[in-house]
């Protein structure tokens, strides 16, 4: 009886297993910011001297190819200080040249919680960067992409492979330069339109504890980068006016406090605060509330060139 | 190790592949694997935490042989309640010391207390079940309705039975401890309902709980951006994600145990076709409240003189009890404290001496008890999901000054039909265990595999990245 059971089992589960096969293959054809930048990686390596950390926010802010110095840029969606943190600590033996570290403190970072062991694009950065971030040995099942995130991945096979939508238009630094579909684009930024969306991601809900924990492994993340002697950016994006009324005073004034007490700490870590820059970056430079498109990252990547070279 | 995640899986056809290597005749041996491969499920949440799980198991078994024992009575209502504040202390410890603390220093407007907030520690998953069913065990076995395990083997698998360890049902020993003394013979049926049953849960978690999860969260993110008709719609999606979730969670655990040659406990029976408060704790959560019906309710209403009045304050008592297992906090208390006035309301006599409300919603087309127990619970839904008391007051204020701003959506769009198929299977089948069981016995098989195959794959196509069951947090 458990002979046939066995048999059954596996005649039921090959076609699965062969159907899943096919699937991740599809998955990791796809081009993204994580295979374009292991590309780089294994072209340019040696000559990186500029890091960038960060969520979408920065993600979507910075072409590395308008940077004077070799820069790259690690910023992903979703992407909390925990995540940067161990990618910073993986990039350490990798990056010989590295001077400068960019990191990103939005206006809600240290309220957040972290990404934590479990956060899916680990994956992504075992797979593409040999960083492992699940703090764990890591077995089999942790490079299959697809399984990280299967309706992530799905809606992505059927966007690139079926509709032929939403491709992206990378270089060679993982920039993507495709912005039609961003929420302003659609609306064909039309002020009157956009000021009247009630509802976008934003984070009011304050949490100390959080705050706590965070500022903690922020300083703790600093200080492995200054021991490793090397420069270091904190940089906030700028945000869209709604963006900014909407945000909590509470969570705001918690989150200043800290670059005070980073300012005291360490003097000679540069701030980019542009959270509200609102006469630089005008209405057509954002792809959402709260990120640039591509006209507004060439701003921001300007403006983070004349600090970096202020450092030289 | 989330069920449904991959990692389980693995876990699972590796214990399920090598607990039936061992052979039917070593029940044993068989059993210390279980063991093993429980405490291996619970160490991979948190190792530490298996010294609490296994010293909790250890106290109650030696405190049931002692009561065996001994026949002196102050020495046996002694052991039972050292047996009773250990587990009810680490259950206070872990859950709801540090709740007391912050309400004490709100309610004395202490400031900078830090002292105690060390004790800020995360709760051992399952905590709140294990030490429920041990206690019980304890209970039962001082009043003499069954006797103590002498094999210390069997009791430490009756309490970290992996299937149920972590959220449930809570099992009486009589129905599950004497299952680990019997021979357990490999049936292919069972493997193949047990097969069945988890694929219908990670159907009910996967597809339709998590999407619902994905809007509830959206409009609990910003409640104040969503209109009145919003807010109540995503009450009732929460109430059916909060079912899905847990009753999927329970399908799987119960397919597990199936697999296994187990039986465990049914904990639900469609909670949504309720007529009332009482035939809705009936339905929902059944082993928590036979629990608490058992080892609160009744001896508290027998412990005073019978009377209408006590038994009000019982039902009442007892549910706020309910709600607050869930969890310390405000929220959880006022959920129960409701259940319970509602269910006590709905007995108080109606003009003429025998007629309640209750009774009368039995005898009513079923549409107008619909109506009312969904009505209640989704009002009560949006207070059980709630962060704070602000967000509860914020919500219910939008609902009555009927808050029109922001335009009705739902949010997940077509993907509601998924629940909607749910229901439908559920309904149509509510005479079986779960829609699928038998299915031998009305689709032929080429067209089963097709069944599954889509099953499957639906679930593959939409699973998130992971997310935890809400009941392992309670």
């Amino acid at each position: 009886m458990q002979k046939k059971f066995t048999l059954y089992c596996f005649l039921f589960f090959t076609p699965l297993l062969l159907g899943y096969g096919t699937v991740e293959w599809l998955t990791r054809s796809i081009p993204s910011v994580y295979s374009i930048n292991e590309k780089y990686l294994e072209k340019r390596a040696d000559t990186i001297e500029t890091l960038i950390l960060g969520s979408s926010q920065v993600m979507n802010a910075v072409n590395a190819a308008w940077i004077s110095n070799p820069t790259i840029n690690l910023a992903s969606g979703s992407q909390h200080h925990d995540t940067d943190f161990k990618l910073l600590k993986g990039m350490f033996p990798v990056l010989p040249s590295l001077k400068n570290v960019v990191i990103e403190v939005s206006y809600s970072h240290f309220e957040m919680p972290h990404n934590g062991k479990d956060f899916w694009k680990n994956s992504l950065n075992l797979h593409y960067y040999n960083i492992n971030c699940f703090e764990r040995n890591t077995y089999f099942k942790d490079h299959l992409l697809y399984l990280s995130h299967p309706s992530f991945f799905s809606k992505r096979i059927e966007e690139y492979y079926i509709d032929k939508k939403n491709i992206p238009n990378f270089n060679e630094y993982a920039f993507n330069f495709n912005d039609i579909y961003g929420q302003f684009a659609k609306k064909n930024y039309n002020k009157v339109e956009i000021d009247t969306i009630k509802r976008f991601k934003i984070n009011t809900e304050p949490n100390p504890i959080i705050f706590q924990q965070n500022v903690s492994l922020f300083f703790e993340m600093l200080a492995t980068v200054k021991a490793h002697q090397k420069n270091i950016i904190v940089c906030t994006t700028p945000m869209y006016t709604s963006y900014l009324k909407k945000r909590n005073p509470e969570i705001l004034r918690r989150r200043d406090s800290i670059f005070e007490v980073i300012q005291k700490k360490y003097p000679d870590i540069k701030f980019l605060k542009l959270e509200e820059d609102t006469t630089n970056y005008q209405l057509k430079n954002y792809w959402n509330h709260s990120h640039l498109n591509p006209t507004g990252a060439k701003i921001f990547t300007k403006q983070l060139d004349s600090l970096l070279k202020n450092f030289k | 190790m989330l069920f449904n995640s991959f990692d389980f899986g693995l876990f699972l056809f590796i214990a399920y592949t090598l607990y039936w290597l061992i052979g039917t005749h070593r029940v044993t041996l068989q059993n210390v694997f279980l063991l093993l491969a429980s405490y291996f499920f619970y160490a991979v949440w948190d190792w530490r935490f298996l010294a609490l799980l296994i010293s909790s198991s250890l106290i109650d078994y030696f405190a049931a042989l002692y009561m065996d024992k001994t026949n002196h009575s102050l020495r046996r209502k002694t052991i039972l309640w050292a047996s009773i504040l250990w587990n009810l202390g680490i259950l206070f410890t872990f859950k709801y010391f540090h709740f007391f603390i912050e309400n004490f220093e709100a309610l004395f407007h202490i400031e900078n207390s830090s002292t105690y907030h060390f004790w800020n520690v995360a709760i051992p998953v399952g905590l709140s079940f294990y030490t429920f069913q041990t206690m019980s065990y304890t209970i039962d076995v001082y009043h003499k309705k069954i006797k103590p395990t002498t094999t210390l083997l069997h009791f430490l698998c009756f309490v970290s039975f992996f299937p149920q360890l972590v959220a449930g049902p809570i099992e009486k020993a009589k129905d599950l401890l004497p299952q680990f003394v019997k021979k357990r013979n490999f049936d292919l049926k069972n493997s193949k309902e047990g097969l069945r049953q988890i694929l219908w849960g990670l159907f009910k978690k996967i597809i339709v709980a998590e999407k619902l999860g994905l809007a509830v969260d959206m409009v609990y993110n910003n409640p104040e951006g969503y209109n009145f008709i919003t807010l109540i719609f995503v009450g009732t999606l929460f109430f059916f994600q909060l079912y899905c979730d847990f009753s999927g969670y329970t399908d799987i655990a119960i397919g597990t145990a199936k697999l296994f040659g187990f039986r465990l406990s049914k904990n639900f029976n469609l909670p949504y076709l309720a007529r009332s408060f009482s035939d809705f704790w009936q339905r929902w959560h059944i082993t928590l409240t036979r629990w608490f019906t058992d080892y609160f309710f009744i001896p508290f209403v027998t412990s005073f003189k019978n009377s209408q009045f006590i038994g009000a304050i019982g039902i009442i008592l007892t549910l706020t009890l309910v709600g607050f297992w869930h969890g310390a906090h405000w929220n959880f208390l006022l959920f129960g404290l409701l259940n319970g006035i509602m269910m006590v309301l709905e007995r108080l006599p109606l003009g003429s001496k025998n007629k309640t409300l209750e009774k009368v919603l039995q005898t009513q087309p079923y549409i107008f008890s619909f109506i009312y127990v969904t009505t209640c619970y989704t009002l009560l839904s949006l207070i059980f999901r709630a962060q704070s008391f602000e967000q509860i007051s914020l919500i219910f204020s939008r609902i009555f000054n009927l808050s029109w701003d922001g335009a009705f959506t739902t949010l997940i769009g077509w993907k509601l039909g998924y629940l909607g198929f749910m229901l439908m299977a559920e309904i149509a089948f509510r005479k079986k265990e779960y829609p699928l069981q038998q299915l031998e016995n009305w689709l032929p098989k080429p067209l089963r595999w097709i069944a599954y195959y889509l099953f499957i794959i639906i679930i593959i196509r939409y699973a998130e990245s992971k997310e935890a069951f809400i009941y392992f947090q309670f």
